[in-house]
């Protein structure tokens, strides 16, 4: 009778193999660490090396605002604000010779004048002066209110002399563009 | 792979870690960096075109209004020096034929105060000009008195006649004394 061998016998079983996607997930999932350190190592070396850039970048403004060629700028600004306040200047300059035209123009041959002040700020005038009459002073008045350069006329003092003439204090206030250059 | 689940985990952990705390905020350094060297590039290039025109207008104006400046430098000088500035007043009443009597040249003000309305920037340049008062009593004629005032508001120097007075005399051709006052101007 054949024996029947009762000893265990060892049949290697076939290994279970593991899903595909659980080693792929690990290697990805390790990929992913090193993957960001190096971004961070890469990003970390060009922040340093845009950072020496931009301070380069920096301290050349800066020289090219110190550069030699730039005291012209400086100059250029000086004469621009020499021509600003010229002009300004300028515009406000009057001309006071022209009080004399007013004086020939408006006081009459008969009145005699004493003293004479013209404020070419104010625009006022004042003058003392003698006529041979009360008529003839209230036409020099007259003459100088129908002035289309005078704004108004004001008798401060009327004197009877002793001479029988009328000495008179009068204070006249001229229009803002009495003293201006004739425009061209 | 032992334990690859746990690995996956940890990884993924470690790596969102990492970009969060470190990469990121580098990434957005490095950005802020790079959009501020763009700007620096861009106030380099504007900095060395804008002293380029300036050489270049100042060239132009050295070249093509010398003459005008010149006459503006002494229309309106830097500086006043009073003995110069007296001198070129007795020069010019001279040629009016009027004798000057007396003068005084006062302290300037410094400021304009402008009558109209201006911009800032030109309030800022009338800020800087000084107004010499110079008061001249003179002696002459009428006819040289006024070309004497003829003569200053269209002489060099820009002077302004704030007053003018005068005396006259009963007697016809005499010589009057007249007063007048001006103003001159420098800026700093």
């Amino acid at each position: 009778m054949a024996e029947i061998s009762l000893k265990p016998s060892f049949i290697p079983k076939a290994k279970e193999k593991e899903p595909f996607w659980n080693n792929f997930g690990a290697y990805l999932s390790i990929f992913l660490v090193i993957a960001s350190v190096i971004a961070y190592v890469v990003f970390y070396q060009l922040s340093a090396t845009q950072n020496i850039k931009n301070r380069e970048l920096s301290k050349k403004i800066e020289s090219a605002k110190i550069d030699e060629k730039n005291w012209k700028e400086k100059e250029l600004i000086k004469y621009k604000n020499k021509i600003d306040a010229f002009a300004y200047l300028l515009g406000q300059h009057k001309k006071a010779s022209g009080i004399f035209t007013f004086l020939e123009r408006t006081v009459m041959p008969e009145i005699v004048m004493q003293n004479f002040e013209a404020n070419t700020e104010s625009n006022v005038i004042i003058m003392n002066g003698v006529g041979k009459d009360y008529y003839t002073v209230a036409q020099q008045i007259l003459i100088m209110k129908k002035d289309p350069q005078v704004s108004n006329v004001r008798l401060e003092d009327v004197n009877l002399t002793g001479e029988k003439k009328v000495s008179f204090k009068l204070t006249a206030t001229l229009k803002p563009d009495a003293y201006n250059f004739p425009k061209k | 792979m032992k334990q690859p689940i746990l690995i996956i985990i940890v990884c993924i952990l470690a790596s969102g870690f990492i970009f969060k705390v470190f990469t990121w905020p580098k990434i957005q350094e490095f950005e802020a960096l790079r959009k501020n060297g763009t700007v620096l590039e861009r106030n380099l290039k504007e900095t060395r075109e804008h002293f380029n025109k300036a050489e270049q207008y100042y060239e132009e104006l050295q070249r093509n209004n010398k003459a005008a400046l010149e006459k503006i430098d002494e229309a309106l000088p830097n500086e006043i020096f009073v003995p110069e500035l007296g001198n070129h007043y007795q020069s010019i009443a001279n040629s009016a034929g009027m004798v000057l009597d007396s003068m005084n040249i006062g302290k300037p003000t410094v400021g304009i105060i402008p009558k109209d309305s201006v911009s800032p920037t030109a309030a800022d340049i009338l800020k800087s000009i000084s107004a010499y008062p110079v008061n001249a009593q003179t002696t002459g004629y009428y006819s040289s008195f006024k070309h004497l005032l003829f003569l200053l508001e269209r002489s060099g120097k820009l002077i302004d006649i704030t007053k003018v007075s005068f005396t006259a005399s009963d007697k016809q051709n005499v010589t009057n004394k007249f007063t007048v006052e001006t103003k001159t101007y420098s800026l700093k």
